[in-house]
């Protein structure tokens, strides 16, 4: 997010060549920061250039030693110098229900004319974040490997086990 | 519930336009001349000039279609992750590019990020780490 003092074009042109989220790999350029709705590398989704800055993302924190999850938008509102009030979190999930969340993402980018273009965007990474959650996770996961030697081991004990028979 | 396989976005096909490699000129009269390509560059030669008779040079035209340079065989492009985080990053490129979990990723983080890729339905290439049942879990 750049700072009301500085122009977002110069911000653009300065990181632009490079900077630390930038992921460049055959012929893609990604951008990891938060902000970047498509984290696609360009002045339109930039989370670093641009003044105005929706973001949806996961937050971790941590509650009795265990991470927990929830899914908050983030608006920049004020000056970038001053990180402490620059941005405005909201938690779009937890006791918000499907509805009241797509509102709140609604209002804060096409309501308000705060960012219209990122309308779309910003509501597709909140169903595929809310999605997420609906995934089991595999109960328990073994590698191929471990699954060969273990198979490997049960013939052992058959072919030992035949080998006393003989004897 | 589980989710649908992402499907790509691409749908061209790829087309390759010669399978077989191209070869140095004359590698296949002398031991010496590996046949590795080399471009031709002699002022004179029937080769460098295309002359009939000669075999194929490489030229542009060989070239693979830009929509479909890259493309996996799954019709994805593949993008090679080192944890978690980085799935983050395809959550909304899922249709176009797959993960590669990177060669030195050990085993607790290849299920991070197969957990995620699970998540955020982005397609895996090498996931390696297999659902066990828990039948199958039960004899540990």
């Amino acid at each position: 997010m750049a700072d009301s003092t500085v122009s977002s074009n110069i911000v653009w042109d300065v990181v632009r060549s490079h900077n630390a989220f930038l992921r460049k790999r055959r012929g893609v350029a990604f951008s990891a920061e938060k902000g970047n709705l498509r984290n696609r590398h360009g002045y339109k989704w930039s989370g670093l250039a641009q003044r105005k800055v929706v973001s949806v993302h996961d937050e971790v924190s941590m509650k009795d030693d265990e991470p927990v999850r929830r899914i908050v938008m983030t608006v920049s509102s004020g000056n970038a110098s001053h990180p402490s009030t620059s941005v405005e979190t909201t938690a779009v999930e937890g006791r918000m229900d499907a509805v009241k969340a797509i509102k709140a993402v609604n209002e804060a980018t096409y309501g308000t004319y705060f960012r219209p273009d990122m309308r779309s965007m910003a509501l597709a990474r909140l169903s595929a974040l809310r999605n997420s959650r609906r995934t089991a996770f595999p109960e328990r996961t073994v590698s191929r490997a471990t699954r060969f030697r273990k198979e490997q081991a049960s013939y052992d004990h058959l072919n030992a086990e035949e080998d006393e028979a003989e004897e | 519930m589980p989710k649908a396989t992402v499907q790509p976005l691409i749908r061209k096909k790829k087309i390759i336009k010669k399978k077989t490699a191209f070869k140095r000129f004359q590698s296949d009269n002398f031991m010496r001349v590996k046949e590795s390509w080399r471009a031709p560059r002699g002022i004179d030669g029937r080769f460098r000039r295309r002359f009939k008779g000669t075999p194929t040079t490489v030229k542009i035209g060989f070239g693979t279609d830009k929509k479909t340079r890259n493309l996996l065989p799954n019709g994805f492009l593949k993008y090679r992750v080192f944890n978690a985080e980085d799935v983050d990053m395809l959550m909304m490129n899922n249709r176009t590019h797959c993960v590669e979990i990177a060669r030195t990723v050990a085993l607790v983080k290849r299920r991070e990020i197969l957990q995620r890729c699970l998540e955020l339905n982005v397609r895996c290439l090498n996931a390696g780490v297999t659902r066990y049942d828990e039948e199958e879990g039960a004899e540990e």
